[in-house]
């Protein structure tokens, strides 16, 4: 078992939950791997028109959440040159899709994200990227922060 | 009063029975509007005009662009949904000479609006073809006409599988938009212009149609909380034997639990059914899933 963690992350309050989670677990943090992933997914047809200066300015605001958690897991001990970031532009389909994507290119044995709790209509409708990744992925510890 | 002639349809309010609208070098001479036809009312769709070809004299659809949007809310469920001409024309080229699809050409008038010029499907819709067997008495029709009308819907749901596979939704299914056509005996899918914003389950509204349609063939029609409360000389006890999880996930009246109805729909059946019940905590991720499980019932239960 390697000691290597995909965190992924969004603007949200449970990536901000996820974040806090993984700073304060007691790992022998000098030797954890960590890469902290964003993942774009194709832009609904309301973001297609909001235009070219929206999808660059969510791409700057993305970098700086994942600069954001990465000063966080230093302050809490991780070592900021074992901690890589992806910003992960070519949109998927869905976000789900993607992180399934960069998970295989990886050697992870631990995936974390934020859950956002739904109702069950809103799961059906909406999906649920956590439900998702269950059923896909298999050989890795999937942490749902909610 | 000389004939108008429309290169540009834009505005498809103005174009009326006997004006013209040239596409190309094809002239086609309206003769009336496409109406919505639920609950016996008759709404009409001023973008869909009725037409004939003057070359051929065929009968034709003519679909207008018309950019209409709004949302709507799902068992509390904000959805965008929109119309989306341009999708439906790609669709009609990727399901050319498919026999469980309307067939049609899409163009772009004058004004770079999408026209849709579609074939007549002829026969009943879904709706009124399962409300044909009103008179037929549910245990009869389950195990002497519904064997028949699954096998047929399964090919209708592989249809929207090979949607899927291309990147498509259908993005409206509902009882009223397949056509149960005459001379194939097929049933066809009509009307694939809607569209949603969908997030991480790009099909689950197609999903959950396709569900809809399943139910209303295994129940002979829907089978909704008041009809069941108000109706005791056919529902009987039911009421008092319901709880909130046999009902629809996303419509909190429709019975979804057929089997309290009719205790001799077998459960693997019903099972297909649940998943699209408030009390499931699994769902159909993908239309092949639906087809298993059905494809497994014909041939364990009716074959």
């Amino acid at each position: 078992m390697n000691n290597s963690i995909l965190l992924v992350l969004k603007d949200s309050v449970s990536s901000r939950a996820a974040v806090d989670y993984l700073a304060l677990l007691p790992f022998c943090k000098d030797d954890m791997f960590i890469t902290l992933l964003n993942v774009f997914r194709k832009p609904s047809v309301s973001e297609e028109l909001m235009g070219a200066n929206f999808a660059e300015e969510e791409s700057a605001r993305c970098m700086a959440i994942l600069e954001n958690a990465k000063d966080k897991l230093a302050k809490h001990g991780f070592n900021p040159e074992n901690i890589e970031l992806i910003l992960a532009k070519e949109p998927y389909p869905t976000v789900a899709e993607g992180i399934i994507d960069q998970f295989k290119k990886g050697n992870f044995s631990t995936l974390v994200l934020g859950h956002k709790k739904k109702s069950k209509a809103e799961e059906f409708v909406k999906g649920d990227v956590s439900m998702k990744l269950l059923r896909a992925l298999e050989g890795v510890a999937i942490l749902s922060v909610t | 009063m000389a004939v108008r002639e429309f290169t540009d349809t834009s505005d498809f309010f103005s174009i009326d029975c006997g004006d013209k609208i040239i596409i190309g070098d094809k002239s086609y001479t309206v003769t009336g509007h496409e109406k919505e036809r639920r609950f016996g009312i008759e709404d009409p769709k001023m973008w869909v005009k009725r037409a004939i070809d003057d070359q051929t004299d065929e009968k034709k659809i003519i679909k207008l662009s018309y950019l209409e949007s709004f949302d709507t809310k799902l068992a509390g469920v904000k959805i965008k949904c929109f119309r989306n001409p341009e999708k439906e024309g790609r669709i009609l080229d990727l399901v050319w000479d498919h026999p469980y699809f309307m067939q049609g050409k899409a163009y772009h008038d004058s004004n770079n609006n999408n026209i849709r010029v579609i074939n007549i499907v002829r026969g009943p819709n879904f709706f009124n073809y399962i409300n044909s067997f009103s008179q037929v008495e549910h245990k009869r029709y389950f195990y002497k006409i519904l064997p028949e009308i699954l096998k047929k819907m399964v090919k209708a749901f592989e249809a929207i599988r090979f949607l899927h596979n291309h990147g498509f939704r259908h993005g409206d299914i509902r009882n009223d938009h397949i056509i149960f056509e005459r001379k194939t005996g097929n049933y066809v899918w009509i009307d694939f212009d809607y569209d949603y914003s969908a997030t991480e389950n790009p099909f689950g509204m197609d999903i959950f149609g396709l569900g809809n349609i399943l139910l209303y063939s295994i129940g002979k029609g829907f089978h909704d909380l008041y009809m069941i409360m108000h109706n005791t000389s056919m529902y009987k006890d039911l009421q008092d034997r319901l709880e909130t999880s046999d009902f629809s996930l996303l419509d909190k009246w429709r019975l979804v639990n057929l089997r309290k109805l009719y205790p001799y729909i077998p459960k693997m059946l019903n099972n297909i059914l649940m998943h699209f019940s408030k009390g499931s905590y699994i769902y159909y991720d993908t239309v092949d899933e639906i087809l298993e499980d059905i494809n497994r019932c014909i041939y364990s239960i009716f074959d």
